[in-house]
């Protein structure tokens, strides 16, 4: 059953990109976050912000984040630090990578069934970059990544935008690929829509401390958390679209009669 | 269409759902774990995924 072949290797494909990602995380990553929450946490301490730094509005959304549940600060369940919290990590990078995987060999199997797609492992690997360029690069164009401390604009304006990219990116490298020359110019409409639309962002500065070398400090974690956060995404990726490729005509659609004929 | 096509397309009628459908049913079991990881709102959730949260450029908090 094609159902039962495609979550089955979504979790294999999953399981692998998940460690991949982890370990490179836990390595290279984690130490930014962990540096700039120690920010957060002294700031969030004091729980002063002059009327000069802040407006007042983002002096709201400063104590409303204070207050609202980042782990360990508040009752909330949270994963202890160290151990604990890696392991969290390494949980969530899994499931991550078995649901990027699911979306992914369910998309090359439908393609692949319709004879519009003939998928390979270096098809794979195309589509492990396609992946990272519309699940990270694309959104972190508009949003970059970002470490504890920063300010931005509403979750639920930042996660409607993040889905929308996502969605348009996805549909526009797919075209790009696969549709009929006449209909590409529609992929790259379909990839510039997202940034023309009102991308969420905050208002006053991105981190509002009272100290300067501090915030220079943080504007440093920031950009470096960007760098090696894609670094470890784009592992990610590569792992992920390549075995998904793999996969696909080993164990998802390993009946040769399942390409209709007229499509090879 | 020929002799072979037909076998072939008649090979295909299984009795489960079509391919259609079943690729639909897998991405949206790809959706759901994606929101849980990335996207739900529970603190515990938040706290249990907030690293890679913030690694794959998830929108958090």
């Amino acid at each position: 059953m094609l159902f039962r072949r495609l979550i089955m290797n979504a979790i294999g494909v999953g399981v692998l990109a998940g460690l991949v990602m982890s370990f490179m995380q836990i390595l290279t990553v984690n130490p930014v976050l962990l540096a700039a929450e120690s920010f957060e946490q002294s700031s969030a301490a004091e729980q002063s912000y002059p009327a000069s730094v802040t407006a007042a509005k983002d002096q709201a959304a400063v104590q409303e984040h204070a207050a609202d549940g980042h782990h360990h600060s508040t009752d909330a369940w949270g994963p202890e630090e160290g151990a604990e919290r890696n392991l969290f990590t390494l949980l969530s990078n899994v499931m991550a990578g078995i649901g990027f995987a699911a979306l992914v060999l369910a998309v090359m199997s439908q393609l692949q069934l319709l004879g519009i797609a003939k998928i390979s492992v270096t098809k794979g690997l195309a589509w492990g970059v396609a992946g990272f360029l519309a699940f990270f690069l694309a959104p972190g164009i508009g949003m970059p990544p970002e470490i504890p401390g920063a300010q931005s604009a509403s979750v639920a304006s930042r996660q409607t935008w993040w889905a929308i990219v996502v969605v348009c990116v996805s549909i526009g490298l797919l075209v790009l690929a696969y549709a009929p020359v006449k209909w590409k110019v529609l992929g790259l409409v379909s990839i510039v829509f997202p940034y023309l639309i009102n991308i969420p962002h905050t208002e006053g500065p991105v981190f509002s401390h009272p100290d300067p070398s501090t915030v220079e400090s943080l504007l440093a974690l920031h950009q470096q958390f960007f760098l090696v956060s894609g670094i470890s995404n784009f592992a990610f990726w590569i792992v992920l679209g390549t075995f998904c490729g793999w996969v696909l005509n080993r164990w998802v659609l390993p009946n040769p009669v399942q390409p209709l004929p007229e499509a090879v | 269409m020929n002799q072979q096509a037909i076998v072939a397309e008649v090979s295909r009628a299984t009795p489960v759902a079509s391919p259609l459908i079943q690729s639909a049913a897998a991405m949206v079991f790809g959706l759901a774990i994606l929101f849980a990881v990335g996207f739900m709102p529970m603190a515990a959730a938040h706290n249990a995924a907030h690293d890679t949260r913030h690694t794959m450029a998830f929108p958090c908090h």
